[in-house]
């Protein structure tokens, strides 16, 4: 039977962390039949869009601030958590920003498709996310049109989105950048795709060697259908960046090789990909344990759900840019990068900033009031156990028993600043900031 | 004087070790535990007065350099471009012309501090963002591909550069690829710093708290390496607060690059000992829409550089210069979208006092592009940081790029302060003001916004003396404070006799007195109380004020030149019983305290005491309202209604405006 140690890193990384009772009863059963529970989404709660998003005294950016609430919440509360942490990894991967979209309910749309289609092919969820307007309008292929070709779309769905940079050519891009032509929003409503076939190139156009009248969703199919060289260049590239999502960074070869031909084996089916990361010995292995630093929006679903605040009375909106995650905002076309990316001084200065105003919400500061009566070890342990850190650090431990040693031994202090701020104290754990 | 060639500074370049670190195909790189080495505090030296500072600006996205710096007299390009051609541009001469979004910078360029080099680029050109951005962050001209960036394998040859985090500083959130050394470890500070974490130690429990997250940096976290990254990391942005809180003192900017580039020369200023600086303004990928949104960041950046110097204290002009980049250019034939795609060479700005001004580097063809339609480069990006690392770093360019490039001749001399003599520029400034709420600033006066509408008008003014306060009155005694200077109460809504028409701060700057026409005191703040001619005959109204330099008395002083002394101020003089073509309108003291001058309307000075003359000759019709001393006491400047300012004795030229103004308060 797995190691409760095993069965929390698990928890952590497949979602944003389990209670001690959970890690109790997962450990008594296979990690194989855990590891399906978690890829079984059919409990998942309802996706319907929320009222907001239709509620015409809104303006949009307030829209904006309530999706980003919205989203925190649901991974916060989800009985999926696994599918929130896919859509998540899809909005880092197919990197879309409200900022140029300007039109929350297609960000929404987008997040819809990204949850959906956690559990389906990675083929058809390119293949309908190329086809949403949030998409077309960021990468301008809404107005990429016969005679007036716009690269951006066709260059970023090769080098970001399926094969990674080097696999593809300027004239690839060129070919491809034609054969999306016509694929636009509807003149008058940017809301709606339409396909308009007099702005369609109908020429013939040279993709990857092949000359014939290429379309669009024709060199999605070629690449990860027909193509098998580069099904399989797909394959790697995803399985790579998913297990640095998961696991860490800059995998061996052989692991993405492995990696990438289960997911080819699957004909590209994204659970096949998660379930394989999840079973491979390597994602136990000590390099994996302290491979990643939890992201902002990860770590800030952390500490609501240890606290149980939601994110209306929480407010991260006003830290996130800082902590460098806004979601529905990625900074760029690539999405976000890992670990030392969060780890500037300004980004962890902002998490601590947050953690600092996040204490004084809804009588939080009560939340770890009952340590005045403990010993100063046990409150230190009691800390650990409500943030949900299954094996904190000797180092971390002994830090956090000589502050409150020496906090008691301040007479003239205020009792409360010792559990109001160990609990600011605890959210700036390295535990709980490392995945 | 003749022009110096690059290479005759090269003589004053450091020699010094170097570390590289090189990713070698399969190899694992080396693992450097950063707690081990900044467990002792280190705070690097103040810069040297022949150190360079650089500060970059990079443009994300790939800038459309074409049009920033348009060959306006190539019919090629109004070709290429038939619905995004610039026809209106500032003209540079050879042809060229600056995006009209460039003002100021064309002001700058005509000062000729702004040096345009043009075609910077690499062969063969890469065209997705993030490989290109990798090629130019790494700047690499040797073999392999290193791990580290350009201006971090010079950071990493400075004295303790392990220990010493703000000798490379980032203000947009990353710390990008080319601040990164092997052994040099730059921070990220943010954008404002207000009463965030580790700022307010005044309560022991908070102080002990930060202490606590501090001490996660001391010793190994048994997390491994990104555990003990975070721990110090932690253990740096609490160290980091105390030390760079003074350089926040200023008001939110009105664009995110103004607030970073502003936040720059305040921490420049701050002489904390940094060297390089980077900023970040992105949104310059314009696949479609170019016209509108391209003006927009131009506007942006232009407004944010001249900001910046405006900001910069004069002392560090000679040792700054400034480097915009981006991954790359766009192509010179739009798409059709109102767009271009990615592109190749581009232009690049390099900006300064000791920079050489004009045009750099060969305008490439535009008949001549390269088989994907793009501008072949003239001028290797890494010949740009050569020169920049050999004349303006003073470091080994070689041995940071990996090889040797042809050197540009962009700067006119090396880094530099100014020589000793140049009166006070570092340390000078003020603030003018107008009666309907104008505010400007000039020299180290903080800029402020002006007023969007006063109910009565400004007639006084005090500043907190650290640059960065101001406090203004109109003649109801409404109060308006600015960046430090603190509100402490005003006569708004208390019914006034007679109009305020002067005041004072206090030497603490937490506290100031108004004084009314009939010589009535009203104290705020720790202003106390020394008496007033209130319920006393006056022959002529009060119209100026002055504190002495203990607080512990002020002089009131009457439009005839009769003189009021209180407190501690001592009687010096008064014009009292002389005749006066003018009234008398204004007054300063010395830093003494024992003397002052009055001013007279048409800019007569009268001094008193201890206070020298140093001239009054005004060169306007429209009658002076204002005088301020400067720090020394060794000059004055004297402000007219026009706005016209003049300097006298050690007072330097800072400037002036062209609209109503009322008074004039030193900074």
């Amino acid at each position: 039977m797995p190691q409760p140690a095993d069965i929390a890193h698990l928890l952590r990384r497949a979602g944003f962390g389990g209670t001690a009772n959970q890690i109790a009863s997962l450990a008594a059963q296979p990690w194989a039949t855990t590891v399906d529970q978690l890829l079984d989404f059919s409990s998942a709660p309802a996706d319907t869009a929320p009222a907001f998003l239709s509620d015409a005294g809104l303006e949009d950016w307030e829209k904006e601030y309530k999706l980003q609430h919205w989203w925190l919440d649901r991974m916060a509360t989800t009985t999926t958590p696994l599918q929130e942490k896919l859509t998540l990894f899809w909005h880092g991967h197919f990197a879309t920003a409200n900022s140029k979209v300007t039109n929350t309910v297609l960000m929404y749309r987008q997040n819809a498709l990204f949850r959906a289609m956690a559990a389906g092919s990675f083929r058809d969820l390119v293949q309908q996310m190329s086809l949403q307007p949030a998409m077309l309008i960021w990468l301008d292929n809404e107005s990429n049109t016969k005679g007036h070709p716009n690269e951006n779309f066709a260059r970023e769905l090769m080098e970001l989105f399926t094969l990674g940079v080097n696999e593809y050519t300027q004239a690839d891009v060129v070919a491809a950048a034609r054969a999306w032509t016509g694929h636009n929003t509807l003149d008058g409503d940017r809301t709606q795709y339409h396909f308009y076939l007099s702005r369609h190139d109908t020429n013939p156009k040279t993709f990857m060697g092949v000359t014939q009248n290429w379309d669009g969703p024709d060199i999605l199919n070629f690449l990860l259908r027909d193509d098998a060289t580069h099904k399989q260049i797909a394959s790697r590239f995803i399985a790579k960046k998913m297990w640095t999502f998961f696991a860490y960074p800059d995998p061996e070869t052989s692991l993405v090789a492995t990696l990438g031909d289960a997911f080819l084996a699957a004909d590209l089916s994204i659970t096949a990909l998660a379930r394989a990361i999840f079973v491979n010995p390597e994602f136990l292995s000590t390099r994996a344990k302290q491979g990643l630093v939890r992201s902002p929006a990860e770590w800030l679903v952390a500490c609501m759900r240890a606290v149980g605040i939601t994110a209306g009375d929480a407010n991260p909106q006003w830290w996130m840019e800082a902590m460098g995650q806004q979601l529905f905002e990625p900074p760029d076309v690539s999405g976000w990068r890992s670990n030392d990316y969060w780890l500037t001084t300004s980004r962890v200065w902002a998490r601590a900033n947050w953690a600092g105003y996040l204490v004084w919400q809804n009588d939080l500061q009560n939340t770890l009031s009952s340590i005045v009566s403990m010993t100063v070890a046990d409150a230190v342990q009691h800390a650990f156990d409500v943030m949900g850190i299954d094996s904190p650090s000797a180092h971390t431990r002994s830090k956090l028993a000589a502050w409150l040693t020496s906090q008691r031994g301040d007479t003239n202090a205020w009792r409360n600043w010792t559990f109001i701020n160990l609990l600011t104290l605890v959210m700036l754990t390295p535990e709980m900031n490392l995945a | 004087m003749t022009d110096p060639a690059p290479g005759l500074f090269a003589q004053n370049r450091l020699s010094r070790r170097r570390f590289l670190q090189f990713s070698a195909v399969g190899a694992g790189t080396v693992a450097v535990s950063p707690y081990l080495s900044r467990l002792e505090a280190f705070a690097a030296p103040p810069v040297a007065n022949d150190q360079g500072i650089l500060v970059t600006i990079q443009l994300s996205g790939g800038n459309d350099g074409l049009n920033m710096v348009v060959p306006a007299g190539d019919a090629t390009y109004a070709a290429l471009r038939p619905t995004l051609k610039i026809t209106n541009g500032l003209p540079i001469g050879s042809g060229c012309a600056l995006h009209p979004s460039l003002v100021k910078t064309k002001s700058r360029f005509d000062q000729g501090n702004v040096a345009i080099v043009r075609g910077v680029g690499y062969q063969p050109p890469d065209l997705s963002h993030f490989t290109s951005t990798d090629i130019w962050m790494h700047g690499w001209g040797g073999s392999g591909t290193p791990t580290t960036g350009w201006a971090g394998r010079f950071l990493d040859g400075l004295p303790n550069t392990t220990q010493e985090s703000l000798y490379g500083v980032s203000l947009h959130g990353n710390v990008n690829p080319h601040l990164n050394g092997a052994v040099a470890h730059p921070s990220s500070l943010p954008l404002s710093i207000g009463d965030a974490f580790g700022v307010d130690r005044s309560d022991p429990s908070f102080a002990r708290m930060f202490d606590a997250v501090a001490s996660f940096g001391n010793g190994a976290s048994g997390l491994g390496s990104l555990g003990d990254t975070y721990d110090t990391t932690a253990m740096e942005l609490v160290q980091l607060t105390q030390r760079v809180r003074p350089a926040y003192s200023f008001p939110r900017q009105s664009t995110d690059i103004r607030q970073q580039l502003v936040l720059a020369a305040h921490l420049i200023n701050a002489n904390l000992g940094i060297r390089v600086v980077d900023t970040s303004l992105g949104g310059f990928d314009t696949h479609s829409d170019q016209a509108g949104s391209h003006a927009q960041l131009l506007s942006h950046l232009d407004g944010a550089i001249a900001a910046f110097f405006s900001t910069l204290a004069p002392r560090w002009r000679g040792q700054v210069a400034m480097m915009t980049f981006s991954e790359f250019g766009r192509r010179p034939a739009e798409n059709g979208d109102g767009g271009t795609d990615h592109g190749a060479a581009s232009p690049l700005l390099v900006i300064g006092d000791r920079v050489r001004g004009g045009l750099h580097g060969a305008q490439p063809s535009l008949t001549d592009l390269d088989g994907d339609g793009d501008l072949k480069p003239s001028v290797d990006f890494r010949a740009v940081y050569a020169t920049v690392l050999d004349t303006w770093l003073r470091a080994d360019d070689r041995e940071v790029l990996g090889q040797t490039y042809s050197p540009l001749s962009l700067f006119s001399a090396p880094p530099s302060a100014p020589p000793p003599g140049t009166p006070h520029a570092s340390s000078a400034g003020y603030w003018l003001a107008g009666p309907g709420g104008g505010i400007h600033g000039f020299g180290v006066a903080t800029k402020f916004g002006s007023l969007s509408r006063v109910d009565k008008p400004i007639v006084a003014g005090a500043s907190t003396h650290t640059h960065h306060g101001l406090w203004l009155c109109g003649t109801d005694g409404g109060i308006f404070s600015f960046g430090d200077a603190r509100f402490h109460g005003s006569m708004g809504g208390r019914r006034l006799d007679k109009p305020i028409v002067a005041m004072a701060g206090t030497p603490s700057g937490k506290g100031y007195w108004l004084c009314a026409s009939d010589g009535g005191i009203f104290c705020f703040g720790d202003a106390k109380y020394r008496g007033s001619m209130g319920g006393r005959h006056l022959d002529k109204p009060i119209v100026a004020m002055m504190s002495t330099p203990s607080g512990r008395g002020y002089w009131l002083c009457a439009s005839d030149g009769g003189m009021f002394c209180f407190g501690d101020a001592k009687f010096r003089g008064s014009m009292g019983g002389r005749r006066l073509d003018k009234p008398i309108v204004a007054m300063a003291a010395t830093p003494t305290g024992k003397g002052y001058w009055l001013c007279a309307s048409d800019g007569g000075m009268f001094s008193f005491g201890d206070a020298r003359y140093h001239g009054s000759k005004v060169r306007t019709t429209a009658p002076v309202c204002g005088v301020a001393r400067t720090t020394t006491g060794n000059g004055y400047w004297i402000t007219a209604r026009d706005g016209m300012v003049a300097a006298f004795g050690d007072a330097p030229t800072l400037g002036r405006v062209h609209a109503n103004t009322a008074i004039l308060v030193r900074a």
